[in-house]
C-alpha cells in the first residue's frame, strides 16, 4: 500500500511536472535537485518525501518613538527551507524528541541568491537537502533505539499522510511598499504620545512583508504563490503610581500596505491608546473576585482566539524514552471529540477559504498552507460539541487528511495547526450588548454583589516583553491558578449595580480554562471581527519572528456565569525618582 | 508568512548618513545634569557620578556566493548605556563580590534623528531604571561581610580622572554601491574553479560608529571611526569528515587604503589553492617540538595567553588566576622582549589598525603604554578601576554597547631586541630540530583566533586555532602542509620557550570578546621561534561529504 503511494506519487509528479511549463529560476532549481535528491540512500534508507519551499521576500520595518525614528530599514533575502523524510508514510523520522538532531556539519547557506542565478541555488539545495537527508537517517536510527526501549501497547499511529499534489502559479510580483510615505505616518502616529506625559514607554511599529513563496514536494505539488502581510502596531506603557506598570495596545492588519486604515483611524487608536493609559494610570487596584463576567465583543474574540486557537489543535505527544521529561503540551480538548465544550447554541467553524465577511477582509484567508495542502472550512463545534481538530499532515487519532491548517512550526518534525478564520456563533440566548449588561447587573442584585465585571480588551496578542513574560507566568503558578496562563487583561470594569462602570487594573483571570467555556450564559448579538498575528510564542507576542498566522476571529460578547480573578500582588518597581523630562 | 529576525548589521539603511554636526551632546548633557542634580538631592542613597554613552552605527553588509549576490543590507541604529555610581570612588556599586559582574547597562534604543522629546524620555527611564539598580546593589555591597572586612585595605572602585573635551567624527565614506556589488560578484565567482569547496563567500562590511559619551565630570566626547573590511571564506570537508576552512581579510578606514583589486583576486585564489591542497594535506600527529609562528599567528598567541593576562581588573579578583599580580618588576618574558599596547597609531607596515582610539569607552584620552619592558612587566592594561599600586587609568577602559567597561586590550605590539631575517629565523628552526633530533617542526602562517580562559577554578590554558600550517622538514625537504591542528599549553612555560624574533611584522586584525562584550583589537608581532610547542588534533567532525555530486554545472562540490 505504502510503496504503491510512493510509485503513485512519483508518477503523478512526472506528470504534472510536463503539464507545467516552468520558468521561474526558484522553481527551475528546486525541480532539478529534487529529481536528483530522490536517489539518495544511506543504510538502506530512502528518501520517499521531499518537500523544498522559499519565500522571496522584501521585509519594510518601520519604528518610531515621540515622532523620532528608531528603525527603518528594508531587506531583501530569499529564504530556502528542505524537508526530507526517509521511511515510509507509516513510519518516518519524526514524532520522537529526536526528530531534528543532526551532529554533521552544515554547508549550505541561510538564504538564496538574489540574483537569479539557478546553478547556485541549486547548489544551496544540494547541500541543504544532503543536510536534511542525514539528519533523517540519524533522527531515524535514534528512533529504533527508542522503540527497542519502550513498551508499545497499541498500534502506532502512521507518521505521515500523503495528500495530493498541487499545481498552482499564480502570477504577480511583490507588492512595492511606499517606504517614505510609511515612515513619515510612522512616525507621525508615534508623535500622538507626545500629548500624553503619563506614558512612560511607547511605539509605532509598521512591518509589510512582501514575499513571493515558492513550494516544491514529491506528491507533486508545485506552487507560487504571492504572499503579503501589513502590520502597524501601536504600544504604550505607564506607571501608576504605586509603581505597577499598565499597557495598552491597537494593531491593525491588512494584506497589501494600499489596504491598510486610513491614517485617521489609526491616529484615533493612537490617541484611544494614550487615553487608556491615562485613565490606568489613576485607575484603582481591582480584588480579586468570584462571580458573574461579562466579556465584550472584542474582549470575547480575544478569549476565544488564545483558548481555542491554543486547543483545537492536537498535536502528538513525541515517543520518546522510558521516564524522560518530554517538553510537550497537550491540546485541553484532547479527547473530548464527541463531548460538550460550549453551551449547546454554540457552533465553531474555521474557514480559510473565505476572503471577507460582511465587508470585512478576512485575516486568516490563504490558498494553501506551510504543507502546499489547501485549505478547508471545518466545523470544529456543532452544537457545543467537539467535532474536529483543526490538523496538518501529521495523523492524530480518528481522523484522517490535513485540514490544510499547517501554517506555525511544529515540534517534532511536524508542523502546528492554527486558526485562521474562527467564527463563534451562538444561535439562541443572544441580545444586545447593554441588554447583557443589565443581565450581568441583575445577577449581581440576586447574589448580593456590589458590581459585577466587565472586560473590554485583553492583551492578546500580549505587548510584554519576553522578560514580562516571565515574570507574568511565575507569578500566575504562584498565584494557586491551576490552569494554563492566559493573557493579561488590559481594560477591566466594575459594573455596579445602579449601571456606573468604573475602570479597575492590577486583576488577571484565574483558574480559567477551556472548561469555563460550558459556563456561557448568553452572548451578544453584535459581533466583533478581531484581526491579530498569531505566532508560536506564548500569548501570540507581538513582534515575533518566524512563522506567522494572521488571523481573525468572529465572535460575539459572552456573559459567565461564574469566573475568578485575581488581584495581581506582584513586587512593583517605585515611580522614577526624577519627574519626567518635556515631552517635546 | 515566514519573518526573519536580522541583527542590527543586517538592516537596511534609509537615512543617508547621520549628520557630522549633531545636537546629540546638549541633549545628553541636559538631561544628564538634570537626573544628576534630582537624585543627589532626591535619591537615598545619592549618586556620585553618571554617564551616557550613545553609540551610532551605519552598517552596510554585501555578501557575494560564486558570483551572485546573496545579501546586501544596510542598517542604522542608535542606542544609549547609562552608567550610575553610588556612594564614593572608595566603594561603589561596581565593587566586585566573589568575582560575580556587575551589570547595569541595558542599551535603551533612541530616534536616529535628534528627536529632543524621544531621547530624553528614553534617558529618564533609563537612568532611573539604571539608578535603582546601582543603589539597590550598593547597599547590599555595604552589608556584605567580606567586603566590610576588606575595605580598609581594598583599592578604590573608581579612579580620579581629568575631564575631558573631543570632538572628531570623519567625513562618511564616499562609495557606489553597485560597483562593489559587481566586484564582490567578480570575486566570489572565482572560487567557481576549485573542485572540492562546499561554501564560500566574499563580503564587506563598511561601517561608520559614532560614540557620544559625556559624564558628570565634565566629559564630553565625540569620536567616530569608518572601516572597511572585506572578508574571503571558503569551507570543504575533507574525505574523513574533517571540516577545512581558509580565509582571508582586508581591513581600512578608508577606501583609499584598502587594497587594490588585483590584491584581492590573488587572495582569494590563494584561499582557494590552499584550500584544495588542505583536502588532500596529511593529518597532523600529536607533536611536541620546536615551530615558527608567524607574525600574524603570534600576535594572537600574545593576544590570547598574554594580553588577556595583564588586564588590571583580573589583578583584583580573586576568582582569577592572577598570573601576573605579584610580577610588577619582575621578568615575565624573555629579556629580548618589550610588549606594547598603543590605541594612539592608527596604521602600521601598511595595515589599518584595528585597536585604535583617541578616546577609550569610559572617556579617558588612550595611552601607548609599555607593558613588557625587556622582559619585565612594568604595568597592567587600565580602565577607571583602580589596581593595587595603580590608581589611574591608562586609556584601556573598553567596552560594547550593553556592556560594562573593563580593561581591554587595543593595538598590541611585540618589540625585539633579538630580531633576525625571516630566512635565518628557519635556519634556527632547523638547527634546533637537529639539536632536539626531531625529523620536523611546524609552521604556523594562519591563525583564526584562539581563546583562554584566565580564572582560578578552571585550567589556566589556551588554545590557538591554526588554520595554515606546514611542516618543516630538518633534512630538506620542500615544506609539507597538514591539517587539523590545534595548539595547546599553558602560558608561562610557553614564553620561556622563545629562542628569537624576525625582524618581519605581521597585523592581525580582530574582535576579541571578553566580559565587557566585542571589541576591536589588533596584533603586531614579527615570526617567533619556539623551542617547544605543543600540538593537538582538533576534533573532529565524522559526517561524510556530500553523498551525490554537486550539481552537473559546477566543478566544485562533492566527494565522489
Amino acid at each position: 500500500m505504502v510503496r504503491k503511494a510512493i510509485i503513485s506519487s512519483l508518477l503523478c509528479y512526472a506528470l504534472l511536472a510536463q503539464q507545467q511549463q516552468v520558468t521561474d529560476p526558484i522553481l527551475k532549481a528546486m525541480q532539478a535537485e529534487m529529481a536528483r535528491s530522490k536517489t539518495l540512500q544511506l543504510m538502506g534508507l530512502q528518501p520517499y518525501f521531499i518537500e523544498y519551499s522559499a519565500e522571496d521576500q522584501e521585509q519594510t520595518v518601520v519604528s518610531a518613538t515621540l515622532g523620532g525614528i528608531t528603525n527603518a530599514r528594508q531587506v531583501r533575502n530569499r529564504m530556502p527551507f528542505v524537508t526530507v523524510r526517509v521511511g515510509s508514510y507509516e513510519m518516518d523520522q519524526t514524532n520522537q524528541i529526536y526528530s531534528n538532531i543532526y551532529s554533521g556539519s552544515r554547508y549550505d547557506n541561510d538564504f538564496l541568491p538574489l540574483d537569479e542565478n539557478i546553478d547556485l541555488m541549486r547548489q544551496n539545495f544540494w547541500l541543504a537537502t544532503d543536510r536534511a537527508y542525514k539528519s533523517a537517517v540519524e533522527s531515524m536510527s535514534a528512533k529504533q533505539q527508542i522503540l527497542k526501549s519502550i513498551n508499545v501497547t497499541e498500534k502506532l499511529l502512521p507518521d505521515n499522510q500523503p495528500m495530493p499534489g498541487v499545481v498552482k502559479i499564480v502570477p504577480g510580483a511583490r507588492n512595492k511598499v511606499d517606504f517614505d510615505a510609511w515612515k513619515a505616518r510612522t512616525s507621525k502616529l508615534s508623535a500622538v504620545f507626545g500629548d500624553y506625559p503619563q506614558v512612560l514607554a511607547s511605539a509605532a511599529e509598521f512591518e509589510a512583508l512582501s514575499s513571493i513563496s515558492y513550494h516544491l514536494n514529491t506528491e507533486g505539488t508545485m506552487m507560487r504563490n504571492p504572499d503579503y502581510l501589513t502590520t502597524m502596531r501601536i504600544r504604550a506603557v505607564g506607571q501608576a503610581a504605586d509603581g505597577s506598570v499598565v499597557r495598552d495596545a491597537a494593531a491593525f492588519l491588512s494584506f497589501e500596505d494600499t489596504k491598510m486604515a486610513p491614517e485617521a483611524a489609526m491616529q484615533a487608536a493612537a490617541k484611544q491608546v494614550g487615553e487608556n493609559i491615562k485613565a490606568l494610570v489613576d485607575a484603582p487596584v481591582g480584588e480579586s473576585y468570584s462571580g458573574p463576567v461579562l466579556f465584550e465583543p472584542m474582549a470575547a474574540a480575544q478569549l476565544f482566539g488564545q483558548m481555542l486557537g491554543d486547543n483545537l489543535r492536537n498535536p502528538r505527544r513525541p515517543l520518546s524514552e522510558p521516564g524522560r521529561n518530554v517538553p510537550f503540551q497537550p491540546s485541553e480538548l484532547d479527547g473530548k471529540v464527541g463531548s460538550r465544550i460550549l453551551p449547546d447554541w454554540f457552533d465553531v467553524t474555521d474557514d480559510p477559504t473565505l476572503a471577507t465577511h460582511q465587508g470585512h477582509a478576512l485575516m486568516g484567508h490563504y490558498l494553501i498552507d506551510t504543507e502546499a495542502v489547501p485549505p478547508k472550512a471545518v466545523k470544529l463545534v456543532e452544537k457545543g460539541v467537539l467535532k474536529e481538530f483543526l490538523r496538518t499532515r501529521q495523523p492524530i487519532k480518528g481522523f484522517t487528511g490535513s485540514t490544510g491548517h499547517a501554517r506555525l512550526a511544529g515540534n517534532f518534525g511536524h508542523r502546528s495547526a492554527a486558526i485562521a478564520n474562527l467564527f463563534v456563533t451562538a444561535s439562541a440566548q443572544t441580545k444586545p450588548l447593554a441588554d447583557l449588561k443589565k443581565e450581568l447587573i441583575e445577577m449581581c442584585k440576586q447574589r448580593s454583589k456590589p458590581y459585577g465585571i466587565l472586560v473590554r480588551k485583553m492583551d492578546y496578542p500580549s505587548t510584554a516583553s519576553v522578560g514580562e513574560l516571565q515574570a507574568m507566568f511565575q507569578s500566575m503558578a504562584q498565584s494557586g491558578s491551576t490552569t494554563r496562563p492566559v493573557a493579561p487583561l488590559t481594560l477591566v470594569y466594575r459594573v455596579y449595580t445602579d449601571g456606573r462602570e468604573e475602570l479597575i487594573r492590577n486583576v488577571r483571570l484565574k483558574n480559567v480554562s477551556t472548561r469555563s467555556l460550558r459556563d456561557i450564559l448568553s452572548a451578544t448579538t453584535e459581533v466583533a471581527m478581531y484581526d491579530y498575528v498569531n505566532n508560536n510564542a506564548p500569548f501570540a507576542l507581538m513582534g515575533i519572528p518566524g512563522y506567522l498566522a494572521s488571523t481573525t476571529v468572529a465572535a460575539p460578547g459572552v456573559l459567565f456565569d461564574e469566573l475568578e480573578i485575581d488581584r495581581i500582588r506582584d513586587d512593583t518597581a517605585k515611580p522614577p525618582v526624577v519627574p519626567p523630562p518635556a515631552l517635546r | 508568512m515566514y519573518k526573519t529576525l536580522f541583527a542590527a548589521l543586517f538592516g537596511a539603511c534609509l537615512f543617508a548618513q547621520p549628520a557630522t554636526d549633531s545636537s546629540l551632546i546638549p541633549i545628553l548633557s541636559e538631561e544628564l545634569d538634570r537626573n544628576f542634580q534630582i537624585l543627589k538631592t532626591k535619591g537615598d542613597p545619592p549618586p556620585y557620578f553618571l554617564s551616557y554613552g550613545v553609540v551610532e552605527e551605519n552598517n552596510h553588509v554585501i555578501n557575494a556566493v560564486l558570483g551572485a549576490l546573496t545579501t546586501n543590507n544596510k542598517a542604522h541604529t542608535r542606542a544609549v548605556d547609562v552608567s550610575v555610581r553610588v556612594g564614593s570612588p572608595k566603594l561603589d556599586n561596581y565593587r566586585r563580590i566573589r568575582g560575580d559582574w556587575p551589570q547595569f547597562a541595558s542599551p535603551g534604543i533612541i530616534p536616529v534623528d535628534d528627536q529632543p522629546g524621544a531621547i530624553r524620555r528614553r534617558l529618564w527611564v533609563d537612568t532611573d531604571r539604571t539608578y535603582k539598580a546601582a543603589a539597590q546593589r550598593y547597599l547590599r555591597i555595604k552589608t556584605d561581610e567580606q567586603v566590610k572586612a576588606a575595605q580598609d585595605k581594598s583599592v578604590d572602585d573608581f579612579s580620579v580622572e581629568e575631564p575631558a573635551n573631543y570632538n572628531n567624527v570623519p567625513a562618511p565614506l564616499q562609495y557606489k554601491d553597485d560597483d562593489w556589488a559587481l566586484r564582490l560578484r567578480k570575486l566570489s565567482f572565482r572560487f567557481n574553479k576549485f573542485p572540492g569547496i562546499l561554501n564560500s563567500n566574499v563580503s564587506m562590511q563598511v561601517q561608520r560608529e559614532i560614540r557620544t559619551y559625556v559624564n558628570t565630570e565634565g566629559t564630553k566626547i565625540r569620536q567616530g571611526r569608518n572601516s572597511i573590511r572585506i572578508f574571503i571564506l571558503a569551507r570543504a570537508k575533507a574525505a574523513d569528515g574533517m571540516d577545512l576552512v581558509a580565509t582571508e581579510s582586508f581591513e581600512a578606514h578608508d577606501f583609499s587604503r584598502l587594497a587594490k583589486e588585483k590584491e584581492m583576486e590573488e587572495a582569494v585564489d590563494r584561499v582557494g589553492r590552499e584550500l584544495v591542497a588542505m583536502l588532500k594535506a596529511p593529518v597532523v600527529d600529536p607533536f611536541v617540538g620546536p615551530a615558527i609562528l608567524s607574525g600574524r599567528a603570534s600576535g594572537v598567541f600574545f593576544h590570547e595567553i598574554f594580553g588577556h593576562r595583564i588586564e588590571g581588573h583580573r589583578q583584583k579578583d580573586d576568582a582569577e588566576g592572577q598570573t601576573f599580580t605579584k610580577s610588577v618588576g619582575k621578568p615575565v618574558l624573555p629579556d629580548f622582549l618589550s610588549v606594547v599596547f598603543d590605541p594612539t597609531i592608527d596604521k602600521t607596515a601598511g595595515v589599518d589598525l584595528n585597536g585604535a582610539y583617541a578616546y577609550d569607552d569610559e572617556g579617558v584620552k588612550g595611552r601607548r603604554m609599555v607593558l613588557v619592558e625587556n622582559g619585565i612587566l612594568k604595568t597592567f592594561l587600565l580602565s577607571r578601576s583602580p589596581v593595587e599600586g595603580f590608581a589611574k587609568s591608562n586609556g584601556h577602559g573598553r567596552k560594547q554597547l550593553g556592556g560594562e567597561a573593563s580593561s581591554r586590550q587595543s593595538n598590541l605590539i611585540v618589540e625585539s631586541s633579538k630580531a633576525v631575517s625571516e630566512d635565518k629565523l628557519r635556519d634556527m628552526l632547523k638547527d634546533e630540530l637537529k639539536r632536539q633530533n626531531k625529523p620536523y617542526g611546524l609552521y604556523f602562517r594562519e591563525v583564526t583566533g584562539g581563546y583562554t580562559t584566565t580564572g582560578r577554578r578552571g585550567l589556566q590554558a589556551y588554545t590557538v586555532i591554526p588554520l595554515v600550517v606546514f611542516r618543516v622538514y630538518a633534512d630538506g625537504r620542500p615544506d609539507e602542509m597538514v591539517r587539523g591542528a590545534d595548539i595547546v599549553g599553558t602560558p608561562l612555560t610557553s614564553f620561556s620557550k622563545i629562542l628569537a624574533t624576525s625582524d618581519k611584522m605581521g597585523v592581525f586584525n580582530g574582535i576579541c570578546g571578553a566580559e565587557s562584550g566585542s571589541v576591536p583589537v589588533s596584533a603586531i608581532s614579527p615570526s617567533i621561534l619556539i623551542s617547544e610547542i605543543e600540538v593537538q588534533r582538533k576534533e573532529q567532525s565524522r559526517d561524510r561529504p556530500p553523498l551525490l555530486s554537486a550539481p552537473s554545472s559546477f566543478t566544485a562540490g562533492g566527494a565522489r
